[in-house]
């Protein structure tokens, strides 16, 4: 199932790259290479790896000066990257970049080289890595040379991407709006659009952002338009996360600039099928599937943004909810679950003590963006950092603080939050640097989340409320306990925001999940 | 009445001629003329050696005379200028002989030379009276005289098949029979035996006897067929030097009524009937032929433009009429009206003989139709014949089809499959020099060439599109698969697409929103349409013109179908309910961007090109802005700078303002030399401090935050 999976997503990765560059017709093509090449792609249709890998090396290996050699080679990149052969993807790519140094197909093995050094990332350092090596396809492959350059254009946002999460805000707009206006149309100036509103969006130029990300929305192209099937589906994904973007800004910006509620309306989260009993956690990602555990019920349910049950598994303990760079987990005493992903689970160890024993007692844990999991666990002050479940560090612990929950955001910063000092503690991505982001008198908060705007959400339990920070700190709402006409939390356990800014609260006693809309 | 329509035909006698083709024996072709002039020189060579010191040594020289012209003459009747020169250098020959006392010789040169002439004579002031005396005695003793009575007088008449003119008096002939023929239309031959004897005239009654009438017409133009009750008598030739033809003698007419036809193609058929009732001579006057034609007016012709009928310029019949016309030859034709490459039209007509076609003269922007490039010469010509149907189907263009690629410079098939391939090839191919050859040797607005995908089964071909200079050089490209007859439609889609520099403003800004049903304000331009309306940040646009609203898109859809200055009823929601208010729409330029463009950025220069004219001067600077861009587009920046250098725009605190036309100026000039990056950012920082300023149109993005964006440290 997983193999079939793996040679799916691996025919796509192909279809899609070629969809880029396949030389379009007239290029001096030898017939033989032409069918050999024609082979692998057959053969990789049929799900055959090893054959369409091997054709494809008899095409570079007897038709170097061929047009298609430097295809083949990044067909055989791609190849043996989603078939985890990283080092032979990593040769085949130096391959194209030694002898077919200024080809379109170089400047693609540019983007996958970058694309693999921020997959290895483990460090900001090797983030700035891979953002040189995206820097460096406008270098080599400029538009007096390449008016039209797909990978140029790719590595731009990819390069902006990594400056975000390398905190260079500047740099990234420069990137996306470059890709913008300075490239000729293209079909990544969709996603350019998307990237560079929502940055602007995080640095208070809003109106400028809403204008982009609607005039993506408008894109939306009109039945019967014959597009390319890959692009259509990640333009169609794109349109929609600006859709939530403009919404969100709709709650935070617009409403209350108008004199109006962020949410107007209240309700019990419709889960067709299912019973709730003692709701516990509830986590939402961006894109509005929403994720609960039932302690009493011992279930953990995946929805979709319509409230369609997209997958329900039996766990016993699990708390804490969770997306991690889309993906849901949840947390069950001494494991992390990742119970719609293969079912598969990892018990972390102790970080200190007896390192053999499972790591008890956790209560949160969120996936970096290098790949490293950050875990709260009642018998650590500190925030525990583990490069693998075996090896696990405690940072903080000079804080003295009692960490209950904590959030990431988008761009991949730590949002902690300390239930002793009642503050919300922001990490930087290299973790160097800690602030403290938004502060307040709590009497019991629990649970903190945070949007795709930088607003934090605190649940205390104590007054049964939500306060709603703004991402400079400042107090901007407060929900509960009353939600609406005959509307009332009871006993709030866990809050989440989604994409569009739906607020959820898990309500254990009123045995539901609470949506504001 | 049949007589009415007659030809008066006056009997007259012919003037006596000789017609080669009425000699029985044929006489020998003549010598051609080179070579008549050689002997003729060479003639004059000898009588001149003869008359000279060195007398002898023309013998020689008379000899070869003699001996080329005398077997010519053995052989067969010769021309009177052969004959000429023989009897003369018989003569002189004679003389010679006689002067160098070769007296033997001289008896035989002397009946040579009667046998060339038999009325020769030697001037008894020249010759020796020895000589004179023995010719004249050798003349009585072999020479008689005949002297016919001829009637008709023009009638031929040839002795032992040589023409004689019998009409001087007696002829000198050799003794011994001789044969007498006697010809003449339109009578009986006559035909005699006559014995001279040498010093007596014979005599002889030639009356010949009339037998029927005579046609004689001539044509203007010559080589026309002539008919006589339907059959084909002949053809009338060409006379030299003359416009009409020479004389053609239809001999074998008979009485009665007959029907006379010529015919000529290209020209109208003559047709006559004549009563010919008389045994006379029926001299026709000329018959000049009509030339076939038809007429075409030229409805609507501008002044000043230039007529070219089959590529060949040509002058209209009535110069300065409101509808001037031509007279043409009848058939397939190809009529080409242009005032510059902006305003050209062409149509192809077959046009009939006697036929008026008038033509609606539509003045539009020529188009350049290359022959489509590829050996697949079958796939070729579908697709040229597909490309001109598409483009003429515009009606956006005059089509300007068939243009020879050859002479375009660095076009070669593999360098454009190479840039259809998107390969480097494109900066090692100079456009600008391509645009320019275009442009010489086929004036036009907008250029198409297509190259196939391959040379051997074709499915594909690349198109490439680019408009005359100043515009881009550098040229759309779209690409085609040759079995979908869809892409051709969605080609002319592209054509038929018009250019808008000019939109209704609202002045809002919106958004959709998944926590509202309908578009969302989220800004409300100070003093615009819709603040002066009410509308409010937050407002729910409900509805427009009595509609439901329920997306962006269709509410912009909307107003761009309305007109600036228009007023629309829009239904809307704030925080105390629903509410309908008035919007007067404003009017906002439209400064093009390539992602808003939905069609080739050369066929928008093109547009904007033919606009300048209607537009209003106070406007121009949209086009030139607009132009300035698509330059800039095209990765001409200079040229961008240098045109957007001139833009003014108008002075205002927000929407499209000079701040606007600086930002582009920026763009163009940070793609330039470092050297302008001081100039660049100069026009950044004005447009950084004009936080109106929009993008696009009046209600477009705010320029502001982008030009900041290219401030290095002005980011906050």
């Amino acid at each position: 199932m997983l193999e079939a999976t793996v040679r799916r997503s691996l025919f796509s990765a192909i279809i899609a790259v070629a969809a880029f560059s396949w030389p379009e017709s007239g290029a001096a093509q030898d017939a033989a290479a032409r069918r050999l090449y024609q082979e692998a792609q057959r053969l990789l249709q049929a799900g055959d790896v090893t054959g369409a890998a091997g054709e494809l090396g008899i095409l570079v290996q007897q038709f170097p000066a061929d047009a298609l050699a430097a295809r083949a080679l990044l067909d055989l990149v791609e190849i043996r990257r989603v078939s985890g052969d990283l080092s032979g993807a990593e040769v085949a790519l130096k391959k194209i970049l030694a002898d077919y140094p200024r080809t379109i197909e170089a400047a693609s093995a540019f983007v996958t080289q970058g694309q693999m050094q921020f997959e290895a990332a483990r460090s900001p350092a090797d983030l700035e890595a891979a953002r040189t090596t995206f820097r460096r396809v406008a270098l080599l492959f400029g538009q007096e040379a390449f008016p039209r350059l797909e990978a140029r254009i790719r590595a731009r946002l990819r390069s902006g991407e990594m400056s975000l999460l390398l905190g260079d805000r500047a740099g990234a707009l420069a990137e996306f709006l470059g890709a913008i206006e300075d490239e000729p149309a293209n079909s990544s100036r969709g996603r350019a659009k998307l990237l560079l509103g929502r940055t602007l969006l995080a640095t208070d130029q809003w109106a400028s952002a809403l204008q982009l990300l609607q005039e993506l929305i408008d894109e939306e192209p009109k039945p019967g338009t014959n597009e390319n099937a890959a692009l259509a589906t990640s333009s169609a994904r794109d349109r929609a996360q600006a859709r939530r973007l403009t919404s969100l800004a709709h709650r935070h910006l617009v409403r209350p600039a108008a004199g109006m509620p962020r949410w107007t309306k209240a309700g019990r989260l419709p889960i067709a099928g299912v019973a709730l009993r003692e709701p516990e956690g509830v986590a939402a990602a961006e894109d509005g599937q929403v994720l609960v555990t039932d302690l009493r019920a011992q279930i953990a349910i995946l929805l979709d943004e319509s409230g369609q049950v997209l997958g329900q598994r039996p766990i016993a303990d699990a708390t804490h909810p969770a997306f991690s760079q889309g993906i849901a987990h949840v947390v069950a005493e001494s494991q992390v679950l990742l119970p719609f992903e293969g079912r598969s689970s990892t018990t972390f160890l102790q970080p200190k003590g007896n390192k053999e024993a499972p790591l008890k007692g956790m209560r949160a844990a969120v996936r970096g963006p290098f790949g490293q999991w950050f875990i709260l666990a009642k018998s650590f002050d500190g925030l525990l950092e583990y490069e693998t479940e075996r090896l696990g560090t405690e940072t903080m612990t000079n804080l003295q603080a009692e960490l209950v929950d904590l959030a990431q955001d988008t761009l991949g910063r730590l949002h902690l939050l300390d239930a002793k000092a009642n503050k919300v503690i922001r990490l930087a991505v290299d973790r160097r640097t800690s602030i403290s982001v938004a502060q307040g008198a709590w009497k019991k908060p629990a649970a903190l989340a945070v949007d795709t705007l930088g607003f934090l959400y605190v649940l205390d339990r104590g007054p049964r409320q939500i306060e709603i920070f703004d991402p400079a700190g400042k107090l901007v709402g407060v929900v509960g306990p009353t939600l609406g006409p005959g509307i009332e939390l009871k006993d709030p356990q866990d809050v989440a925001i989604d994409g569009s800014g739906r607020l959820l609260i898990s309500d254990r006693k009123q045995a539901t999940v609470w949506v504001l809309e | 009445m049949l007589v009415g329509a007659l030809v008066l035909a006056l009997p007259i006698w012919l003037d006596a001629q000789v017609e080669e083709e009425d000699l029985e024996v044929a006489p020998q072709a003549p010598l051609p003329a080179l070579e008549l002039e050689a002997l003729s020189a060479r003639f004059a060579e000898a009588e001149a050696i003869f008359t000279s010191a060195d007398q002898a040594q023309a013998g020689p020289l008379f000899d070869t005379l003699i001996a080329t012209l005398g077997s010519r003459f053995a052989a067969g009747p010769i021309a009177e200028p052969e004959r000429s020169l023989l009897a003369r250098s018989l003569s002189f020959k004679a003389q010679l002989l006689f002067n160098l006392g070769e007296n033997g010789e001289v008896p035989p040169t002397l009946r040579q030379l009667l046998d060339v002439d038999s009325n020769a004579t030697l001037d008894p002031n020249i010759v020796s009276p020895k000589l004179f005396d023995q010719f004249e005695a050798l003349k009585k003793s072999i020479v008689g005289q005949l002297l016919i009575a001829l009637e008709p007088t023009d009638a031929i008449v040839k002795i032992d098949d040589r023409p004689i003119d019998a009409l001087s008096g007696p002829i000198g002939l050799l003794e011994g029979p001789r044969q007498v023929k006697i010809k003449r239309p339109g009578y009986a031959d006559f035909e005699a035996e006559v014995r001279v004897e040498p010093a007596k005239t014979v005599n002889l009654d030639a009356i010949l006897e009339r037998r029927n009438p005579v046609l004689r017409l001539t044509t203007q133009p010559a080589d026309a067929e002539v008919l006589i009750d339907g059959q084909v008598v002949g053809r009338t030739e060409e006379s030299p030097g003359a416009k009409v033809s020479r004389e053609f003698i239809i001999a074998d007419v008979t009485t009665g009524l007959r029907r006379l036809e010529v015919r000529k193609p290209g020209y109208r058929l003559y047709r006559n009937e004549l009563i010919l009732d008389e045994l006379i001579d029926y001299p026709m006057p000329p018959i000049a032929l009509e030339q076939e034609s038809g007429k075409i007016v030229l409805a609507d012709m501008p002044a000043g433009a230039k007529i070219l009928i089959d590529g060949r310029p040509a002058e209209p019949d009535t110069l300065g009429a409101t509808k001037p016309s031509l007279t043409l030859p009848p058939g397939d034709h190809l009529v080409q009206v242009s005032l510059g490459p902006a305003r050209m039209f062409s149509t192809r007509l077959l046009l009939a003989d006697r036929q008026t076609v008038e033509i609606p003269v539509r003045l539009r922007p020529g188009l350049a139709l290359f022959n489509v490039l590829g050996a697949d010469r079958t796939a070729a010509e579908g697709l040229e014949r597909d490309l001109r149907k598409t483009l003429a189907a515009t009606g956006q263009f005059t089509l300007i089809d068939q243009v020879d690629a050859t002479a375009l410079p660095g076009l070669d098939i593999a360098t454009l499959r190479a840039l259809a391939a998107g390969k480097e090839a494109e900066k090692e191919l100079n456009w600008l020099a391509v645009q320019k050859a275009a442009e010489q040797t086929t004036p036009a607005l907008a250029y198409v060439l297509a190259v196939l995908g391959n040379d051997l089964v074709a499915d594909e071909a690349t198109l490439f599109i680019w408009s005359a200079g100043p515009g881009p050089s550098r040229p759309d490209r779209w690409s085609l698969r040759l079995a979908d007859p869809g892409e051709l439609g969605r080609l002319q889609a592209l054509f038929e697409a018009r250019l808008r520099v000019k939109r209704p403003s609202l002045g809002a800004l919106l958004i959709d929103s998944n926590a509202a049903p309908h578009p969302v304000v989220f800004e409300v331009m100070p003093e615009g349409p819709a603040a002066v309306a009410g509308v409010e940040v937050g407002d729910l646009v409900l509805g427009l013109a009595g509609a439901p609203v329920f997306r962006h898109a269709e509410l912009e859809e909307r107003l761009l179908a309305a007109e600036p200055g228009e007023d629309l009823d829009l239904a809307v929601q704030g925080r105390n309910g629903a509410r309908q208010v008035k919007v007067k729409l404003g009017s906002s330029p439209i400064i093009l961007h390539e992602a808003g463009l939905d069609f080739f950025p050369s066929l928008a220069w093109v547009q904007l090109a033919m606009m300048l004219d209607s537009t209003r001067p106070e406007e121009r600077w949209i086009i030139d802005f607009n132009q300035a861009l698509l330059l800039l587009q095209s990765g001409d920046a200079a040229g961008a700078a240098r045109k957007l250098r001139d833009v003014r725009a108008p002075q205002a605190s927000h929407g499209i303002t000079q701040a606007t036309v600086d930002y582009f100026q920026g763009l163009a000039l940070s793609r330039l030399d470092g050297a302008l990056a001081d100039s660049a950012k100069a026009a950044f920082d004005r447009a950084a401090k004009a936080p109106g300023a929009r993008l696009h149109h009046h209600d477009g993005p705010a320029v502001a935050p982008r030009a900041r964006l290219h401030l290095p440290g002005a980011f906050q």
